[in-house]
C-alpha cells in the first residue's frame, strides 16, 4: 500500500451497519479501550488508527468508521472504495440491522469484486437474553457470501481487539496471495477464474480477479 | 512572507509614496523621489518586528496570481514608472467608488499571506476607513492576526492631524502596541513635484480633479478631539498591556471549554469520538450566581465554565471602555432601541446590527425576528407569536401520534436512537423533558417535510435555538448547560419548544437540499468549498491533493452539521447571530465561512506529513477554547471572501488553469 509513509504495511479498513449498532464503540474500545455509552452520533464518518503486530509481522490499520442512517448509504463509496476490509456490524438484538448488513454485502460484492475481506460483526453480546438473531443463522449466512464472522460486545471488552486481528490475518493473507499470484503466473489468472472463499482459518483462497476490461 | 512582515501599501498620490518612502528612509527626506528604497531602518519604526520587505513579484496583493486582470476589473492600474521608482513597493491607483473591492482583495491577501500591513494614504481613505457605515468597518475592526498592523495616515493636506494615527490604532484596536510612538510623517508635506511638472495624463488628470473636489469633504470630518485621541489610545495601549480581551467579555457565553489535555493526535481524535468519557468536574452554580456580571451576564452560559472566577473580576481595572467596547455598546443600545420599539423594524438595519454579536439578553428576540418567524412590526408580533405557537401544538396534536405508524415509525425510531447522543458534555441535554421535547421538534418537522425527511444532523441544528430560548426564561446568571428544565413553569417550556420548532424550520427552509435524496446541497457546497480553497490556498489545496485527502471526506461534515461538530456550542449561537444577519447566512455564506475555516489551519495542515495525520487532525480542530474574537476573525475573513468570490465564479475560472 502506498498511502502510509511507514515502513508497516497499511490497509484500509471500513465500518459499516445500521445506525447505533455500536461501530463507533468498537472502535472508540479498540483504539482507546474506552466504552461510553452516551457519544455522539457519527454524522459522516470518522477515522482513527492503530498498528498491531500480527503473526510476528507490524501492519498499520486505517479506519473509517461511518454514519450508520440510510440517508448517508450514497457516502459509502468514499469510505469503502480501495478497502482492504470492511466488518459489516449488526446488533444481535436487533432483526434489521442484520438484514441492513445484506445490502452493504451485495454493493461490496458488486463494487470491490471480491477484493476485501469482509467481516460479519454481530455486537452487543453481553445483551445474550434479548437476542434475535441466532449465531448460527448469522454463521450461515456469512459463510454463503464467503464472509467471516465473529461477536463481541464493546461494552464488556468481549472479543474486540479479536476482531481486528482476524480481519488483518485475513487481509494478509489475501494480499500475500495476490502478491503471490501476480508473481506467479498472469496465466493461471487468465485460466482459473475461482470464486472467493473465505473461511474462519484465515486460509483464504485466491481472490478472483476478473479481467478488466 | 512570514507573521511580522509588512506589506506596504500607499494610495496613489506622489505625497503619500514619498511619504512611505521616507518612513522607511528618513535621510531621504529632501532628496526628492527617493531612487532605491532600503529596509526599514528609520527610528519610528524600529519597534516593527520586520523580517523583510516583500517583493510585489512575489506576493502581489491581490488574490491569486491575477493581479493585473484583477486590477483592470477594478479599474486600478499600476503606475508602471511609479513601480521602477519605489521598487517593492507596489502603488495601486485606486478610485474611491471601488476602493471598497479593493481593500476587500487587499484584505484577502493579507490575510492569507499573515503579514502586517502598513497602508498610507490620504485622509480621504483614512475617513472611508473609519467610516461607521456600511460594512466596511467589520473588515477593519478585528486585528488580522496577532502582529498584523493597520496604518492609515491621513496626510494629503499636510496638515494632517496630530493624534491621527493614534486614534485609528485605537479604532483597529491594534495589538502592536510598540506603534504608539508613530506620528505623523513628516515626509508627506513633500510637494509631489513630479506630479506637478509632467502633464499628467487624463486619467490622472480626472483622478486628482475629482480627488480634489471633494477633499474637503473628506477632510472636514476628520477634525479630532486631541485629548480625546490621547486618552483613548492611551486606553488602548493599556488594554493590550494587560492583556485583557474586552468585547469578549460582552459578546459570548460565559463559558470556558476544557483545553484538550492531550497533545497526540489519535487521543484528541477519539476523545472527540466519544466526547471524553469523563465529564469534567463542573463547580457548583452558587459560587456563579453570587456575582452576576454586568458584561459577562449577558451572554448565555453553557458549558463548563471552570472559568467563571476568573472571567468574573469586573471590568473596572481597565479603566472605562475602549473605543471598540464604546462602539459595541452604541451599537447594543441601537438594537435594544429597535427590538423595544413600536415601530415596525427595518431588517436591513437590524441585520447589520446584529452581524457583529448579538447581545444575550436581546437575542431571542432579534434570532426570532431575524429567522422570519416574527414579523418586524412590533403591533403583529405578539399576535403572530401566539398563532404560531398554537399552531405547533396543534401539529403535536395532529401528527406525533402517528409516530408509530408502519409509515413513519422508521423516521421516529432514528429520532429517538438519535436524540439520546446530542451533546454528551452538555447535562441540558441529557434530561428526559429535553429529548422529549426535541424528539417532537423533529419529529414533527420530518413528517411535514416528506421530500428529506429526518436526516442525523438535523437534530444538532435545534440546539442553538433551544438554548437561546430557554435562556431567556432563566437567570442570566445561571448556567443554561446544566440548567434543570423541570424547574420551569411547564406553559414556558412549551414556548421554548414552538419557538425552537419554528426558528429551526426556518432555517431548514434555506438548507433544504442539503438533507434530500443524496443530498445535492451539500455535494454542490464541498465542490464550491474544493474551488474556493484551491484559488485562496493553493499550497495548501496541493497538499491536501497529494495525500489523497478528498474534500467530501471532512468538509460533509462540516456541511450537514454547519461546522456544529468542529467549534462549541457557544460559538456556534455567536456564528449563527452573523448567518441570520446574512441574506442567505446558512446555505450561502457558509460555504465561504467553511473556507476561512480550512484555511485557518494551513500552516497546521501542511505540517502533517501524510493523510492519517491531516485526517486526524481535521477531525479534531483545537477550537475548545474559542471566543468572541476568532468568530469575528472567521466571519470577517469569510466576508471578505465571498465579497470577492461571490458571483465571479465564472471569471475566475477562465483566469485560473484547473
Amino acid at each position: 500500500m502506498e498511502a502510509g509513509t511507514s515502513d508497516s504495511p497499511v490497509f484500509k479498513v471500513v465500518l459499516l451497519g445500521e445506525g447505533a449498532v455500536g461501530k463507533s464503540s468498537i472502535l472508540l474500545r479498540y483504539i482507546e479501550n474506552k466504552f461510553n455509552n452516551k457519544h455522539l452520533s457519527t454524522t459522516q464518518a470518522s477515522f482513527a488508527t492503530r498498528k498491531l503486530t500480527v503473526n510476528g509481522k507490524t501492519v498499520e490499520l486505517n479506519i473509517w468508521d461511518t454514519a450508520g442512517q440510510e440517508k448517508y448509504h450514497s457516502l459509502g463509496p468514499i469510505y469503502y472504495r480501495g478497502s482492504q476490509g470492511a466488518m459489516l456490524i449488526y446488533d444481535i438484538t436487533d432483526t434489521r440491522s442484520f438484514e441492513r448488513i445484506k445490502n452493504w454485502v451485495r454493493e461490496l460484492q458488486e463494487v470491490l469484486k471480491g477484493t476485501a475481506t469482509l467481516l460479519v460483526v454481530g455486537n452487543k453480546v453481553d445483551l445474550d437474553a434479548t437476542r434475535q438473531i441466532q449465531r448460527e443463522t448469522a454463521e450461515e449466512y456469512a459463510k454463503s457470501v464467503g464472509a467471516l464472522y465473529a461477536e463481541c460486545s464493546a461494552k464488556e471488552n468481549i472479543d474486540i481487539d479479536a476482531l481486528f486481528e482476524t480481519i488483518t490475518k485475513a487481509m494478509m493473507a489475501k494480499a500475500s496471495e495476490v502478491s503471490t499470484l501476480n508473481r506467479g503466473a498472469s496465466l493461471r489468472r487468465s485460466t482459473s477464474r475461482r470464486t472467493i472463499q473465505v473461511s474462519d482459518d484465515t486460509d483464504t483462497e485466491a481472490a478472483p480477479k476478473k479481467k478488466c476490461c | 512572507m512570514a507573521v511580522g512582515d509588512i506589506i506596504y501599501l500607499t494610495t496613489l498620490t506622489c505625497a503619500s509614496q514619498h511619504a512611505c518612502a521616507v518612513a522607511r528612509n528618513p535621510q531621504k527626506r529632501r532628496d526628492g523621489p527617493v531612487d532605491r528604497l532600503s529596509p526599514i531602518s528609520s527610528s519610528r519604526f524600529r519597534n516593527i518586528d520586520v523580517v523583510a520587505s516583500p517583493d510585489s513579484t512575489k506576493y502581489p496583493l491581490t488574490v491569486g496570481d491575477q493581479r493585473g486582470r484583477r486590477e483592470r476589473r477594478h479599474r486600478c492600474s499600476p503606475q508602471s514608472e511609479r513601480e521602477t521608482v519605489f521598487g517593492d513597493l507596489v502603488p495601486l491607483r485606486v478610485s474611491l467608488p471601488c476602493l471598497r473591492r479593493f481593500l476587500l482583495l487587499i484584505r484577502v491577501s493579507v490575510v492569507a499571506s499573515r503579514a502586517g500591513v502598513l497602508l498610507i494614504g490620504t485622509a480621504a481613505y483614512s475617513r472611508l476607513l473609519t467610516c461607521p457605515s456600511r460594512r466596511l468597518p467589520r473588515l477593519f475592526s478585528v486585528p488580522l492576526q496577532e502582529r498584523s498592523v493597520w496604518i492609515v495616515a491621513g496626510h494629503r493636506t499636510g496638515r494632517c492631524l496630530e493624534g491621527e494615527i493614534d486614534r485609528i490604532l485605537a479604532l483597529f484596536r491594534m495589538p502592536l502596541m510598540n506603534f504608539f510612538s508613530v506620528k505623523q510623517i513628516v515626509g508627506a508635506r513633500y510637494p509631489p513635484a513630479a506630479a506637478k511638472t509632467d502633464t499628467p495624463k487624463k486619467k490622472d488628470a480626472e483622478f486628482h480633479d475629482y480627488a480634489s473636489s471633494v477633499s474637503d469633504v473628506w477632510d472636514a470630518g476628520i477634525s479630532v478631539d486631541n485629548t480625546l485621541v490621547n486618552t483613548s489610545a492611551a486606553k488602548v495601549i493599556q488594554m493590550h498591556a494587560n492583556g485583557a480581551t474586552s468585547k469578549n467579555d460582552i459578546v459570548m457565553p460565559n463559558c470556558n471549554p476544557h483545553p484538550v489535555p492531550s497533545k497526540n493526535n489519535k487521543t484528541r481524535a477519539m476523545q472527540m469520538l466519544a466526547m471524553q468519557s469523563n465529564p469534567p468536574v463542573r463547580p457548583t452554580n452558587t459560587t456563579a450566581s453570587n456575582t452576576p456580571l454586568p458584561a459577562s451576564g449577558i451572554y448565555p452560559r453553557l458549558g463548563g465554565d471552570t472559568s467563571t472566577a476568573s472571567s468574573s473580576v469586573p471590568a473596572a481595572p481597565r479603566g472605562g471602555p475602549t473605543p471598540l467596547e464604546t462602539a459595541d455598546q452604541n451599537r447594543f443600545h441601537r438594537l435594544s432601541r429597535m427590538l423595544n420599539n413600536d415601530d415596525a423594524i427595518d431588517m436591513e438595519q437590524l441585520r447589520e446590527n446584529c452581524w457583529m454579536g448579538i447581545p444575550h439578553a436581546l437575542r431571542p428576540d432579534a434570532w426570532r425576528i431575524l429567522s422570519g418567524y416574527v414579523p418586524t412590526h412590533a403591533a403583529r408580533r405578539e399576535v403572530t407569536l401566539n398563532k404560531k405557537r398554537d399552531d405547533y401544538w396543534k401539529f403535536v396534536e395532529q401528527y406525533f401520534h402517528t409516530r408509530y405508524d408502519e409509515q413513519h415509525h422508521e423516521t421516529f425510531r432514528q429520532i429517538s436512537i438519535d436524540v439520546p447522543r446530542m451533546s454528551p458534555l452538555i447535562p441540558l441535554f441529557q434530561q428526559k423533558a429535553v429529548q422529549e421535547i426535541f424528539e417532537r421538534v423533529l419529529y414533527i418537522w420530518a413528517v411535514r417535510h416528506p421530500a428529506s425527511g429526518y436526516v442525523q444532523g438535523i437534530n444538532d441544528l435545534v440546539t442553538p435555538f433551544f438554548v437561546v430560548f430557554l435562556s431567556e426564561h432563566i437567570s442570566p446568571d445561571v448556567d443554561v448547560g446544566s440548567f434543570e428544565v423541570t424547574q420551569l413553569a411547564k406553559a414556558k417550556v412549551d414556548l421554548v419548544e414552538a419557538d425552537s420548532f419554528w426558528c429551526v424550520t426556518a432555517l431548514l427552509d434555506t438548507i433544504q437540499d442539503n438533507y434530500t435524496f443524496a443530498q445535492p446541497g451539500i455535494q454542490r457546497k464541498v465542490a464550491d468549498l474544493k474551488d474556493l480553497l484551491s484559488r485562496v490556498d493553493p499550497v495548501l489545496y496541493k497538499h491536501l491533493e497529494n495525500n489523497q485527502v478528498e474534500f467530501l471526506q471532512f468538509a460533509f461534515r462540516w456541511m450537514n452539521n454547519l461546522l456544529m461538530r468542529e467549534i462549541p456550542l457557544r460559538a456556534t449561537i455567536r456564528l449563527w447571530d452573523t448567518y441570520l444577519s446574512e441574506l442567505s447566512g446558512f446555505s450561502e455564506f457558509h460555504t465561504y465561512v467553511c473556507a476561512a475555516f480550512l484555511r485557518l489551519w494551513s500552516k497546521q495542515l501542511l505540517a502533517e506529513a501524510d493523510f492519517q495525520g491531516i485526517m486526524l487532525l481535521l477531525q479534531s480542530l483545537p477550537t475548545q477554547s474559542w471566543t468572541d474574537k476568532q468568530i469575528c476573525e472567521l466571519t470577517a475573513d469569510a466576508f471578505s471572501l465571498m465579497s470577492v468570490f461571490h458571483g465571479a465564479k465564472n471569471h475566475l475560472n477562465n483566469l485560473t488553469p484547473r
